[in-house]
């Protein structure tokens, strides 16, 4: 059994009641090994979302297979484990909390699974204490700023002790505050919890944290590789639709005016320390 | 945020807070029956008296549970004037030109007044002492008995649960939203009521789209965190009964069965 | 002045236990034609801010004048003011309702009673603003519509009402870069072509910073910084306090400036900034 998801020559269509079909997914293949961290990448209607819903079958595809951890997701006996294993977190902070207190809510996946109360209650607690949100416990979710709630919708799936974490466009309704908590909790939970991290996104800024990059354009993968191939390779994102982080777009104009910067500045810091040496 | 509810929860630890909520519940029942069953004036007086006894052991502040009575403040003037002016017999009180107050306006009204008074009051301790989430799980359990012949207990908690979760949210979207249609020159306010009630339209078409995104969206995370219904699930609260609630289940069942032998 | 505040105070929920005091002693000018930067991270009232200055919130103290009118005291339509001052929300595309795009950006010139010719024209117009084709969108329904489009279809409808002010709250939210780019490029426009004064609620410092001639910093309810970008941004402030962060640009040249470079620190976009490390580098003989 090996211990990763393995996405082979995955299609899917939606279908409209006209009985029209909308390819979504064409032939995918991708591999995510466990305790990476992945960044999927593409403008809006890429299929980066389908895909993410793939994993953990929500949806199952119309041809090709999804494996996670030697399970796939067509078979019906495999679905709770599979869901268990990948957790899932949404865009919209507030459409994913289903209890009225905080830790209620952390608590409901468990529950689903049918565990005895006592353990419930001390994976609760520390799921919570994982993100940073301990100290409120028994609040009203509707109380929690969106960052917050972010960190509780991400709280409710590690409690379930996945192994790979799903994140579709988690910081997108977010203040620059909420996006920077999200991040470094996801970030946290990559490096000491050791969990797969699919992070999906239409900011590049925000894929500068992850091993690798994976580009999604119309249904299919575009290009997939490490932070630095994509950022510094033949490709030129902005035909995508898409923008690099400033950092890097300023690196590559200054390069290409002649500079001789050297590869692997992706940061501010970088890029200050290049021009003062 | 900027919403208060009426006879919202007040977490607190008095001996009404820890009562099992099932057996708050079934006590509630019974005090209702008991208001419904109780002949005189007499009743309503030992009924009223254990109210405030258990009022007294909730120890909730007192302007509260008044201002939790604010929306009946109407029902209660509508239920007096209807019977101090319509309901005839027995002596004439007050005579204003051709319409009289007679006694059994006033004897019917005032009776009614109070049971309705005693009857909200007891449900506002009930809902101010217990957390939606342990009504919610007191109706479930309650219900389980029941779900062989049909009744959903588990759906309609969960119900309870998404509804109470998500008033908050809506009401804070419909605010947004109305005032984005005024903000287009929309006046929710003036105009007969056929206007007004076409006026609604750009405030309610867009709360029910949300609403249904939300509820969309909702299963489908819910799906994703192994919701599958309310078999083999269990909760992390689970619901204990005391000594303590055996005897309050027993004080008012005596209390009920008093009323109903004795016929006061 | 187009819009002036005066000692503008507000509180929630006024004489109850939770009560909460939004805004505090606020007051500043909006001229005809500027474009204005309101900054502020979450809860620091701006939204709130905005909302008196079309009527749409209530001061509990203070004045709110627009074209010198005090829209509380003086006898004022409010439907005016709001017709003057369009305000867009944030995720506006939540408030479509029609049940076509057309239907739905009439909305607010039906609202004003205008004949229906004149009403036609409006949305034709305000359509053309945000760059739709009116033919071919004004029968489509507008929750058919991609994420963008919506978002352009709302805007068309406060610019129906042809105000001369328009606030945009938070208005490239949850767009991806591409929508991000165009609605910002539209904004740029009616600011430039149309002449309106461009009011704009964000958090998002590189987009104002390039963008506005004069920014507002609220900080917990109050007016923590006032002035142009480069004053704002290289008043040496610490704006990291206020919950804030640099734009990238001016973040990265004075960090060059504290190594001992000489170069100047207000550069809002890249293309400048590009330009300045250029210069540095020929100066230091480099290149």
């Amino acid at each position: 059994m090996k211990l990763q998801i393995t996405i082979q020559d995955v299609s899917y269509s939606y279908r409209r009641e006209a009985g029209e079909k909308i390819p979504a997914l064409k032939g995918v293949n991708l591999t995510v090994e466990q305790g990476e961290y992945l960044a999927i990448i593409g403008p809006n209607g890429s299929g980066k979302s389908t895909l993410a819903r793939h994993i953990n079958a929500l949806l199952i595809p119309d041809s090709g297979n999804v494996w996670v951890n030697g399970l796939n997701t067509k078979e019906e006996d495999a679905l709770w484990e599979i869901r268990r294993l990948v957790g899932m977190v949404f865009q919209n902070p507030d459409n994913q909390i289903v209890a009225t207190t905080v830790e209620e809510d952390v608590a409901f996946g468990l529950e689903n699974l049918g565990l005895p109360a006592k353990i419930i209650r001390q994976r609760v607690k520390e799921a919570l204490e994982l993100v940073g949100l301990h100290p409120y416990t028994r609040h009203a979710p509707h109380f929690l700023s969106g960052g917050q709630k972010q960190r509780l919708a991400i709280a409710g799936t590690m409690v379930m002790k996945p192994r790979y974490l799903v994140l579709d466009e988690p910081t997108a309704m977010l203040d620059p505050q909420g996006r920077e908590e999200v991040l470094q909790t996801i970030r946290r939970m990559n490096q000491e919890e050791k969990v797969t991290i699919i992070y999906i996104t239409h900011f590049m800024e925000e894929a500068l944290q992850a091993d690798r990059i994976c580009i999604m354009q119309d249904g299919a993968i575009y290009a997939v590789g490490r932070v630095e191939e994509i950022f510094e390779g033949e490709l030129d994102l902005t035909k995508l639709g898409l923008t690099y982080p400033p950092v890097v777009e300023l690196t590559r104009e200054l390069r290409s005016a002649g500079l001789p910067i050297p590869p692997g500045i992706f940061r501010l810091e970088e890029l200050v320390e290049f021009l003062c040496s | 945020m900027r919403s208060i509810t009426i006879g919202h929860y007040l977490p607190g630890e008095s001996f009404l807070h820890l009562l099992d909520p099932r057996i708050k519940i079934i006590c509630l029942l019974m005090l209702i029956a008991a208001l419904f069953l109780a002949k005189t004036f007499f009743g309503f007086f030992i009924l009223g008296l254990f109210i405030l006894g258990a009022f007294i052991l909730s120890r909730l502040p007192f302007p509260y549970v008044i201002r939790g009575l604010k929306p009946i403040v109407y029902i209660v003037l509508f239920t007096i004037i209807l019977h101090f002016f319509f309901t005839k017999g027995g002596q004439v009180l007050l005579r204003l030109g051709p319409v009289t107050v007679e006694e059994a306006g006033v004897y019917l009204g005032t009776f009614m007044t109070l049971r309705l008074l005693l009857l909200v009051i007891a449900t506002l301790l009930i809902t101010l002492t217990t957390s939606p989430i342990s009504l919610t799980d007191g109706i479930e359990q309650l219900l389980r008995p029941f779900r062989k012949i049909g009744v959903p207990g588990h759906e309609i908690a969960m119900m309870m649960t998404i509804a109470l979760r998500f008033i908050p949210t809506l009401m804070d979207e419909s605010d947004k939203i109305r005032k984005a249609q005024m903000a287009r020159g929309a006046d929710f306010d003036s105009g007969n009521v056929f206007r007004r009630a076409q006026s609604l339209i750009p405030l309610l078409v867009p709360l029910f789209v949300s609403a249904f995104r939300r509820a969309d969206e909702l299963a489908v995370a819910m799906e994703a965190r192994c919701y599958r219904g309310g078999e083999n699930r269990s909760r992390m609260r689970e619901l204990k009964t005391t000594l303590l609630d055996y005897c309050a289940l027993a004080v008012v069942a005596a209390l009920m069965v008093g009323i109903v032998i004795t016929g006061i | 002045m187009l819009i002036e505040i005066q000692n503008l105070k507000h509180i929630y929920m006024c004489g109850t236990p939770f009560e909460t005091v939004a805004l505090h002693d606020i007051s500043l000018t909006i001229a005809k034609g500027e474009f204005i930067g309101i900054i502020g991270h979450t809860g620091s009232g701006k939204s709130t801010l905005v909302q008196h200055f079309n009527g749409l919130l209530k001061p509990t103290a203070g004045s709110v004048r627009i074209e010198g009118k005090d829209i509380w005291k003086d006898k004022i339509e409010m439907r005016q003011v709001r017709q003057k001052i369009g305000l867009l929300f944030q995720f506006p595309e939540q408030q479509l309702f029609a049940e076509t795009v057309a239907e739905d950006v009439a909305f607010g010139p039906k609202n004003l009673d205008l004949p229906a010719p004149q009403i036609q024209e409006r949305v034709r117009e305000a359509l053309e603003y945000v760059e739709l084709d009116y033919n071919a969108i004004k029968e489509r329904s507008p929750f058919n519509l991609s994420g963008g489009e919506k978002r352009r279809v709302a805007l068309a409808g406060v610019l129906a009402m042809r105000p001369q002010a328009l606030i945009l709250d938070e208005p490239t939210a949850g767009l991806d870069p591409a929508g991000r780019k165009h609605l910002l490029k539209l904004i740029q426009r009616l600011h430039l072509e149309a002449g309106k004064t461009i009011i704009m609620v964000t958090h998002n410092m590189e987009e104002v910073a390039r963008l506005a001639s004069r920014l507002f910093i609220l900080h917990q309810g109050k007016l923590a910084m006032e002035g142009n970008p480069a004053e704002i941004f290289s008043s040496g402030q610490p704006l990291e306090k206020l919950g804030l962060s640099l734009p990238v640009t001016v973040a990265l040249m004075q960090k060059l400036k504290e190594k001992g470079k000489k170069v100047k620190t207000n550069v809002f976009s890249l293309e400048e900034a590009k330009q300045e490390i250029l210069a540095l580098w020929k100066k230091e003989g480099k290149l």
